[in-house]
């Protein structure tokens, strides 16, 4: 016995298990797998000992169990942050995953709810639509969910993209905030967790509710970003040609239009400024500038052009936020 | 020193023959495989929380026969000196499931400190170190320290020897992946 104790001793000696420290080389890294139902999991235990100086082996009795089916889902919003919306929109989308994290295959209807309370606004549900086409995000080529006639079937940790379609009421202002939940529901058993559907599940075994309840919900929240620009326009200057400033044929009035985001946190997507040339008038030649960079008169070159078609100056600002800086627009005319 | 040493080690060998168990027969319910020595009955259970007649919540082992990924499944190894000599150099093994994870510091034994030892596989049982000195490494030639969901086998080593009639008892705690 106590020659047995030595032996232990020895072996955990941190000097001697150092030495014979090893590595294990893991097959995969990859995520863990949930056991599909039907999957016996079978164990049994091995004994050597000895008796009277001569070794033994003995084995336990083994024991078996069967996995059942799990029915589990979760919901998530994928937008990454709240969808920027403008009053009066239509079909705009939100974007959600739905995922069976149960360990079998499953059929899950799917419902949207845009009458929430907490929120400033009700968005108003148009549909729903299932990612189908394989391009990325919303898009024609995606399939319209119709209930109980294409729900979802999902294997085991698969999942779907789902898009809610929503108006937006003209009446929301900016900043205010509508939220639409997508709420998936398993076909098959739903209720308290441990909830039973006897042989319901896959390969015949029970289909057992899991934490989520057999439904799992999210919600996705829109933002109204309403921007308004701001267009003031001056007189820089007047030049007549006696050397002072007088409004008189063949002075040189120089305009200037500076323009911002006053308000909203939208985006002002290609922002476009036309200014007609005033009556009685004449555009002076190589005048118009952006920023005081010089554009030329002529079309299709730079951000800006003399329109003589229509006797107006043409720029483009592109897109403009509360954070762009002032744009400032100037050019010139002469009194005819 | 030396009567102290002895001193010592004498208190951890008792409470090692303290926790020898009297035999109670074959647990109801496990098939049993007998060897002419040891008679050795694996059972696997799990806990359910029952609310009893005081409204108190209560933990009842039950038998498993079938359960749900991320159930916690106990095992229990029961080795019974059924011959007439003492067994020397008992070493349990047991495997664990593949579609089984290892819970973290869920090994118990009937007997402590000297007589037994715990050690703990991630090759397959080739190998056995204390749980704190596994390791591991992936596929792109890192080592890391292994996680419980690592360990393919878990050892126990009697440093006692069993003595006729007695029992003894090992297991550990898994979770259905």
């Amino acid at each position: 016995m106590s020659n047995n104790l030595f032996q232990q001793c020895a072996k955990t000696n941190p000097v001697i298990r150092a030495l014979i420290l090893f590595l294990a080389i893991l097959g995969s890294t990859s995520a863990m797998a949930l056991t599909a139902p039907g999957q016996p999991i079978t164990n049994q235990a091995a004994v050597s000992y000895s008796v009277g100086g001569t070794p033994f082996n003995a084995s336990s009795n083994s024991t078996s169990l069967t996995v059942q089916e799990l029915v589990d889902i979760e919901v998530t919003w994928l937008d990454s942050a709240n969808v920027a919306v403008s009053p009066g929109s239509s079909n705009q989308v939100l974007t959600f995953q739905v995922t069976n994290i149960g360990n079998g295959t499953e059929t899950f209807a799917l419902s949207a709810d845009s009458t929430l309370s907490g929120d400033d606004f009700d968005p108003v549900l148009q549909s729903i639509y299932l990612e189908t086409d394989g391009v990325p995000g919303f898009s024609g080529g995606d399939t319209l969910y119709v209930s109980n006639s294409n729900d979802p079937v999902l294997a085991s940790e698969t999942s779907v993209i789902v898009y809610v379609l929503n108006n937006i009421p003209g009446g929301a202002t900016n900043a205010q905030t509508g939220d639409s939940a997508l709420t998936a529901t398993s076909t098959n058993v739903t209720g308290a967790p441990g909830t039973v559907n006897a042989g319901d599940g896959d390969v015949g075994t029970d289909a057992i509710v899991g934490a989520s309840g057999g439904a799992a919900s999210f919600i996705g929240t829109y933002v109204v970003s309403d921007v308004s620009l701001s267009f003031v326009k001056s007189v820089l200057s007047v030049v007549d040609p006696f050397g002072g400033s007088e409004p008189v044929p063949g002075a040189v009035i120089t305009y200037r239009i500076q323009v911002s985001v006053a308000a909203g946190a939208g985006t002002a997507t290609a922002v476009t400024v036309t200014d007609p040339i005033p009556v009685n008038t004449t555009y002076k030649t190589a005048s118009l500038y952006l920023n005081t960079s010089l554009l030329s008169d002529s079309a299709g070159n730079d951000a800006g052009e003399h329109d003589t078609g229509l006797n107006r100056i043409v720029v483009r600002l592109g897109d403009l936020t509360l954070a762009s800086a002032v744009q400032t627009i100037e050019f010139a005319v002469t009194i005819n | 020193m030396k009567i102290l040493r002895r001193a010592a080690a004498i208190p951890l060998l008792l409470l090692g023959a303290l926790a020898w168990a009297d035999n109670h027969g074959p647990a109801t319910g496990a098939s049993e495989e007998s060897s002419n020595h040891l008679q050795v009955t694996l059972i696997s259970e799990k806990e359910i929380v029952e609310v009893n007649a005081e409204g108190e919540e209560v933990v009842r082992r039950i038998p498993v026969e079938v359960a749900l990924p991320g159930d916690e499944i106990i095992y229990s190894i029961r080795i019974e000196n059924i011959s007439d000599a003492p067994a020397t150099d008992v070493v349990v093994v047991n495997p664990v499931p593949p579609d089984m994870a290892y819970v973290e510091s869920s090994t118990f034994s009937s007997l402590t400190g000297p007589a037994v030892s715990t050690g703990f596989s991630v090759d397959g049982g080739q190998n056995y170190l204390p749980r704190g000195d596994l390791k591991v490494m992936d596929q792109t030639g890192e080592v890391r320290g292994a996680v419980a969901a690592d360990i393919t086998h878990i050892r126990w080593r009697l440093g006692v020897a069993l003595p006729v009639g007695k029992s003894t008892l090992v297991g550990y705690r898994a979770l259905v992946k």
